[in-house]
């Protein structure tokens, strides 16, 4: 397969990115189910393309450690045998482990928040027993580090955080989630900002790059999330033609000189969508921030989260009378792909998308 | 489709305990129900170091010296009734368990006597019996289903329902083995980890066998 | 005869209906193989059969010997009310604000359902349960008909808040097993750097 392919999944949580980098060389980020099916994506999508995961997959990479964001993850890693598994430095510290050992070991937590994750650190325990030699991550993602390079096809992968400072925040982040004595058992809550998130900029030959903008936001420190990535000067250079935009498109991610210094004037730009919460994202104000920076902006799901379920009358209105509003959070699983005849041609360029995906 | 009348639910334990322990105002001081559940629960039939029987709200629980038993009959705390037993026995993590039944008693609504009786011949055809006596019917029918993983096996009970009339009664036992071999704290968490892994798939199960017979032609 | 053998209750723990009840039979030769209470303190009495004529043979039969215990077990009260239920979700706290909480469900009459969320007034979580909503916390949320006792049947939504026993230093050094193989697949094994608190 020439073709240089990046496909773009996001029901409404979660997120997967699936790109083809050239020569069979496959590359997954993050995870997520599609609700239909309730399978990875990643692996349903690839499958559906007759690609062999268990050799081809040559980079599975997460970017965040909450089981939202990385659903189905654990299957993805059994699955691509030969796939160097990537996550961030901020989870390599005593605080992770411990949080992740206590709602794991015999808690009777059902649905403790890093189930997800503990399922991975059983995966690479496999992994470690099958080879005989304890196999942790393969690369600790940090900012300005080269995670995957294969020179003879101009491929290189790099990550972009965190930041020495976003390290040591996470730190204290991680020690704040661990449950004291005496306290009530509750899930694990995700953390904003995350600190921990990992960005991706991927070099394509001499002139294709591309940017993955995970769940970083922007910090009033410049050594913590975008700002440190505007102000390094050990990042690689170039300026990105295909850009996942960070954090759903929310204003806490936006940065104007990432548009203006990192992205290329005429970018298409990829929105995965959140519907949890209070505020859905991307709001209309945040759409505004980024279609001033790109005329080809495209979203993977529905802002508004997924069709009503149908139910008995009485419990409809049962419902209606009890909540102040009600609706359904996952849609269906859209898709944007984003394709390049090649590394050398970026004019071809070919985007198309499967419903509920969109152009915005 | 038949309609689900009465619906009962209630966890088994075999092994060894002390009934006496097992009192609301214990599960209180843990935190495991609700403050005003357990002043309610004052109104218990007996404890003492033979048997504990008492009712907290509408948990039902009686515990032997070699069985526990914790049931409801209302279905919105059937998860309750499940967190409740997991919480009870994290504590006591030294209890033996040899085995842990989930069992689910379900009684439906059937249109009238003459489908009543047409469902029992369904399940048990009277034509040979027949040969033999004028009017067999059939009163009490068991079913047995080995399963492999985990070890155990399934015992489906279906008689005329006595509280549901014209009705249905079935009464699904899903068994658990715990190995014998195991020591007493993985008796306890095995047990522990067969109310996590098993308890939805099992009462969902149970009811589709139950909803599978009555929606067959008969 | 008798063979008494006492167990002391606290009285208080036997309801007044059975306390009643059973003093009203004392000295009463019940059913045989009955083991009942008599007035506080409550004793335990052990029976022996004398012997019996059979009704087959027309001898006397051996004298049976009965077990030291035979206790009764007496029936739950019955339920004060029915809940028909229609439909039930388990819910995740995700934030509490102005008197307003916010909750994903997930689906458990059709766990092939998708993710919903729901808005709902603090109002709705019972005194006893209120404690307990904080973000990350788990509930059940039921709708269906509620039977009462005297007939009446009235259509309800209802929440529970999940009640699990709090962390214990059990737990914790549990979790140090798991914990120290964490480690050995994250390369830590030698690095003590920890701001755990208990």
């Amino acid at each position: 397969m020439k073709d240089i392919e990046i496909s773009f999944f996001g029901p409404g949580i979660g997120e997967c990115i699936v790109s083809h980098l050239g020569n069979n060389q496959w590359m997954i980020v993050d995870s997520c189910l599609d609700p239909s099916t309730r399978a990875p994506i990643a692996l349903q999508y690839l499958n559906q393309k007759g690609v062999n995961v268990a050799t081809d997959v040559k980079l599975f990479l997460i970017s965040h450690w909450h089981d939202d964001h990385i659903s189905g993850a654990s299957e993805v890693l059994r699955a691509c045998k030969s796939a160097k598994f990537v996550c961030s430095a901020a989870l390599r510290c005593n605080e992770f482990v411990t949080l992740v050992s206590r709602y794991q070991s015999r808690s009777m937590m059902i649905s403790s928040g890093v189930d997800e994750f503990a399922k991975i650190i059983g995966e690479l325990e496999s992994r470690s027993k099958s080879k005989k030699v304890i196999i942790g991550p393969d690369t600790w993602a940090l900012a300005d580090k080269r995670i995957f390079f294969l020179p003879n096809h101009g491929i290189e992968v790099f990550t972009l955080s965190p930041s020495d400072a976003a390290l040591t925040h996470s730190f204290s982040s991680f020690a704040k989630l661990i449950p004291t004595l005496k306290s009530t058992k509750n899930r694990v809550i995700d953390l904003y900002p995350n600190h921990a998130a990992v960005c991706v900029w991927i070099n394509l030959g001499k002139d294709l790059k591309i940017l993955l903008g995970a769940d970083l936001e922007v910090h009033r420190e410049d050594s913590f999330g975008w700002k440190a990535i505007f102000t390094s000067n050990t990042r690689p250079a170039g300026k990105a033609l295909v850009i996942k935009v960070p954090h759903h498109g929310s204003s806490n991610s936006y940065l104007k000189e990432i548009w203006t210094e990192l992205i290329d004037p005429d970018p298409i730009a990829v929105i995965t969508p959140f519907t949890k919460g209070e505020k859905p994202l991307p709001t209309d104000l945040d759409l505004k921030n980024i279609r001033q920076h790109s005329k080809r902006t495209y979203c993977t799901g529905s802002r508004t989260g997924g069709k009503h379920i149908k139910r008995d009358s009485s419990v409809e209105k049962t419902l209606k009378e009890f909540a102040k509003s009600h609706r359904v959070v996952t849609g269906k699983m859209g898709r944007v792909t984003v394709t390049f005849p090649d590394s050398a041609n970026i004019t071809g360029v070919q985007v198309s998308i499967q419903d509920p995906a969109h152009r915005l | 489709m038949p309609s689900l009348e009465l619906d009962g639910v209630s966890i088994v334990l075999l092994g060894l305990f002390n009934p006496a322990i097992f009192q609301p105002m214990w599960f209180k001081a843990h935190g495991l129900i609700r403050g005003d559940e357990a002043e309610s629960a004052q109104k218990i039939t007996v404890i003492s170091p033979e048997i504990s029987q008492f009712k907290i709200g509408e948990f039902m629980m009686e515990v032997w010296r070699e069985r526990f038993m914790a049931s409801t009959n209302d279905a919105t705390l059937f998860q309750p009734l499940r967190d409740l037993v997991i919480g009870a026995f994290s504590l006591l993590e030294h209890t033996p368990i040899k085995a842990i039944g989930i069992n689910r008693t379900m009684h439906f609504s059937i249109a009238d006597i003459d489908t009543l009786n047409r469902f029992g011949d369904f399940l048990a055809p009277k034509d040979s019996w027949k040969e033999l006596m004028d009017t067999p019917g059939l009163a009490v029918m068991i079913m047995k289903y080995p399963r492999a993983n985990p070890e155990g096996e399934i015992n489906v009970r279906i008689e005329a329902s006595q509280k549901v009339i014209p009705g249905v009664y079935f009464d699904v036992n899903n068994h658990y083995e715990l190995k014998k071999e195991e020591t007493e704290v993985e008796g306890t968490m095995k047990a522990i980890n067969v109310l996590k892994d098993n308890w939805e798939p099992g009462l969902l199960f149970s009811l589709k066998i139950a909803e599978h017979l009555l929606g067959r032609d008969y | 005869m008798y063979s008494p053998e006492e167990v002391r209750f606290d009285p208080g723990q036997v309801s007044e209906e059975t306390q009643s009840q059973r003093q009203g039979e004392r000295g009463k030769d019940t059913d045989r193989n009955v083991l009942w209470l008599g007035p506080p303190p409550f004793t335990l009495h052990k029976r022996t059969e004398s012997s019996s004529i059979s009704l087959v043979t027309g001898q006397r039969e051996p004298d049976m010997e009965l077990p030291n215990r035979i206790v009764v077990r007496l029936p739950f009260p019955p339920p004060t009310h029915r809940f028909k239920l229609l439909q039930q979700w388990e819910g995740e706290l995700i934030e509490i604000k102005n008197e307003e909480c916010t909750a994903i469900l997930r689906d458990m009459s059709h766990p092939e359902n998708p993710i919903e969320e729901i808005t709902f007034s603090v109002a709705e979580i019972s005194s006893s349960d209120i404690s307990l909503a904080v973000p990350g916390s788990i509930f059940y949320l039921s709708i269906g008909y509620y039977d009462r006792i005297d007939g009446q049947r009235l259509r309800t939504a209802s929440i529970r808040f999940r009640r699990l026993p709090a962390w214990t230093m059990s737990d914790f050094k549990r979790a140090e097993e798991e914990a120290e193989k964490i480690k050995g697949i994250f390369g830590l094994t030698k690095e003590i750097r920890s701001v755990e608190r208990y």
